[in-house]
């Protein structure tokens, strides 16, 4: 009886996250878990955190960024960093 | 007669005169002179060969007025140009004080700016508990119900950092973090939890479960001890509440921190300790890469959040080495040892004093040792964990444990003579079915005799997906915490499986699971089997009688029940 619900609670959730995706999909075109190939580099997604701290510091193709440089970037400034 | 008419006429004629008399103004009086032109004389009257003469010294009042007005006007515009050049003289001072000023005051808040900053960090959750069970929290404020509560879910809080930065001058620090924290201190008993006033005055308890706000971090760094020796460039000295040399650099290294909890934090070493560090990096000759990271202080014996009571201090040091060097932190392949030697947290009039149960009164010691590896887009880790007193039951039960264990019986009393003791209403016992009492005496015993042995094996990496924000993680836990103990009913497995996704720079969601298991098949043992670490020969836990060694009972049901738990976690850090 417990295991059924289980099952229940999870094929549900499953079915949920499966409705939001192809939602999103359908407005945006573009699938919501993909990164954007065509935003500027780097991308935080594809960098290294390795310091949680104000601001939090990334490492992307071997060069330190902070969460703000990398937003910067993001929205096509230019940004120079060692 | 005549005379008369005479004197009357006379007298008419003078008042005629004077009626038409006209007081004389020397500013109308004009005198009129004429020259002979053949003889050059002046007459008073005009007459043959006489033209007007020309006084030019002669008094012409429209002449004298037009003058005077014109002099007035040169002297008033002689006094108001000199009031409008002394005007310009003092503006001109007032505005260089004015630019002198505001150089100063522009350089004030562009230095402020620069020396001042401000950030947060939040975790928030929401979890559902599919099988709730006693043990450690899987995050700070995490305090779930016990077995029974089968789908108990919540949304909670479980961190709430304001860091705020101050930095005066280049090499001095100064960190202010105040943290949220659950404060949990009613009992129900209206006897112990409300406050008592006088002698006929009560307060209620609000200990019931508020968010408080505490310190964290408050310390001040000096940066630059060692930068006149280059390998050593960028070393800190840091006094007061602090990130410890080992938690915090593991939680960085992991990734994950605001999904769970790294292995030794998870079993009660804090993020936090109050004392004096040192610690920074060791170099290469061209200053390039980093060969060997450090970190090691003094502290106090108690954590961040309790009031020191010793004479003694721990001692904490951590070492990387990156055998070939490393770019950036925590690059390529490292290796770290971490070592902790304490002494609990007790005054000295106490500490000697005899005791089995040695859990606050033993020293303790933590070792750690890890081999990583670090990419950009995934890492894996490894780590094995040797302690010694290093695990008490209130570590066990941080999240939540039988009542039992907090001062309050469970169960139905014994009341008549069972298990060597003479049971009665004035003196109940413990069954051994049906409660936790027995087997709390136990786990005492097994975790606070002062000779528990830890040992521990741990895993954690995440790892990418390609062109996607999301990443997978997680982190595989394997502790004994008295491998003294064949068998041991505490000895556990941890493991936590999950599925990150990057929103934005500051934004990160997770789903999870995480999993406790109490792996060994669920048994007992007898008392005398448990007096060989100290479970007491003849003693009683929250008012009732325990099962005494000599009559040898057995008390069942070592083995906690398993938690199994799904996460929603949200981190947001700026």
């Amino acid at each position: 009886m417990r295991n059924s619900k289980v099952r229940s609670a999870v094929k549900t959730a499953a079915f949920i996250a499966m409705a939001i995706s192809i939602s999103a999909c359908a407005i945006t075109g573009n699938p919501p878990f993909m990164s954007n190939l065509a935003a500027p580099s780097p991308r935080v997604e594809n960098c290294a955190l390795i310091q949680q701290a104000t601001p939090s510091r990334y490492v992307c193709n071997g060069k330190v960024y902070t969460a703000v440089q990398l937003t910067d970037v993001r929205n096509g400034k230019q940004v120079d960093v060692k | 007669m005549k005379g008369r008419w005479r004197i009357l006429l006379a007298a008419l004629g003078g008042l005629t005169l004077l009626g038409f008399a006209r007081p004389l103004r020397a500013q109308n009086t004009v005198t009129r002179l004429w020259e002979d032109t053949r003889t050059h004389q002046v007459f008073t009257e005009p007459g043959r060969h006489r033209v007007p003469f020309n006084f030019t010294g002669g008094v012409d009042a429209n002449a004298i007025e037009q003058k005077v007005e014109e002099r007035t006007h040169d002297q008033m515009r002689a006094a108001v140009a000199e009031t409008a050049a002394q005007e310009r003289y003092d503006n001109s001072q007032v505005n260089k004080q004015i630019t002198d000023m505001q150089p100063a005051w522009k350089n004030y808040i562009s230095s402020f700016q620069n020396k001042f900053r401000i950030g947060t960090l939040v975790y928030l959750d929401y979890a559902m508990y599919t099988h709730p069970g006693f043990g450690p929290q899987f995050s700070e404020n995490f305090n779930p119900p016990g077995p029974g509560n089968e789908y108990f879910n919540s949304f909670d809080v479980s961190r709430v950092y304001l860091n705020t930065y101050f930095t005066p001058t280049d090499d001095v620090l100064f960190r202010f973090t105040p943290e949220i924290y659950r404060a949990n201190g009613n009992n129900g008993s209206p006897a112990t939890n409300n406050t008592k006033i006088g002698r006929i005055t009560g307060v209620g308890s609000n200990l019931d479960g508020d968010l408080n706000v505490r310190l964290k971090y408050g310390y001040i760094q000096y940066h630059g001890l060692l930068d006149s020796i280059a390998p050593l460039k960028g070393g800190n000295v840091t006094f007061g509440a602090q990130p410890n040399p080992f938690i915090p650099w593991e939680e960085d290294l992991f990734q994950y921190r605001f999904v769970t909890l790294v292995p030794w934090n998870y079993v009660g070493l804090s993020s936090s300790q109050i004392g004096l560090q040192f610690d920074g990096p060791i170099k290469s000759s061209n200053g390039e890469t980093t060969l060997a990271e450090y970190g090691f202080g003094a502290y106090d014996n108690g954590s961040f959040r309790s009031q020191e009571q010793t004479n003694t201090k721990q001692v904490m040091a951590r070492g990387t080495i990156y055998p070939f060097g490393a770019h950036w932190r925590y690059d390529g392949l490292g290796m770290t040892g971490f070592f902790n030697y304490g002494y609990g947290n007790t005054a000295p009039d106490s500490i000697n004093l005899p005791t089995p149960l040695k859990a606050s009164n033993a020293h303790f010691e933590r070792i750690a040792a890890l081999l990583h590896y670090s990419a950009e887009t995934w890492n894996l880790a490894g780590e094995f964990d040797y302690g010694q007193n290093a695990f008490n039951l209130g570590n066990l039960f941080s999240g939540s444990g039988p009542l039992d264990a907090f001062g309050t019986p469970t169960g139905k009393a014994v009341t008549t003579p069972h298990f060597g003791n003479a049971c009665s209403t004035t003196k109940p016992c413990y069954d051994t079915v049906g409660t936790f009492g027995p087997q709390t005496a136990v786990w005492q015993a097994l975790l606070q005799n002062g000779r528990e042995r830890n040992i521990g094996w741990d895993a954690f990496g995440h790892f990418l997906i390609p062109n996607t924000k999301l990443t997978a993680f997680g982190l595989f836990q394997w502790f004994r915490p008295n491998d003294n103990v064949a068998n041991d009913p505490l000895d556990f497995m941890r493991f936590v499986a999950g599925l990150s996704y990057q929103y934005n720079e500051y934004l990160r969601i997770a789903l999870d699971s995480q999993n406790l298991l109490f792996y060994h098949k669920n048994h007992g043992i007898t008392t005398m089997k448990a007096a060989k670490f100290n479970y007491p020969s003849a003693g009683s836990l929250n008012g009732l009688l325990l099962p005494t060694v000599k009559s040898d009972t057995f008390i069942p049901n070592l083995v906690p029940r398993d938690t199994h738990a799904v996460f929603l976690n949200l981190e947001f850090a700026y």
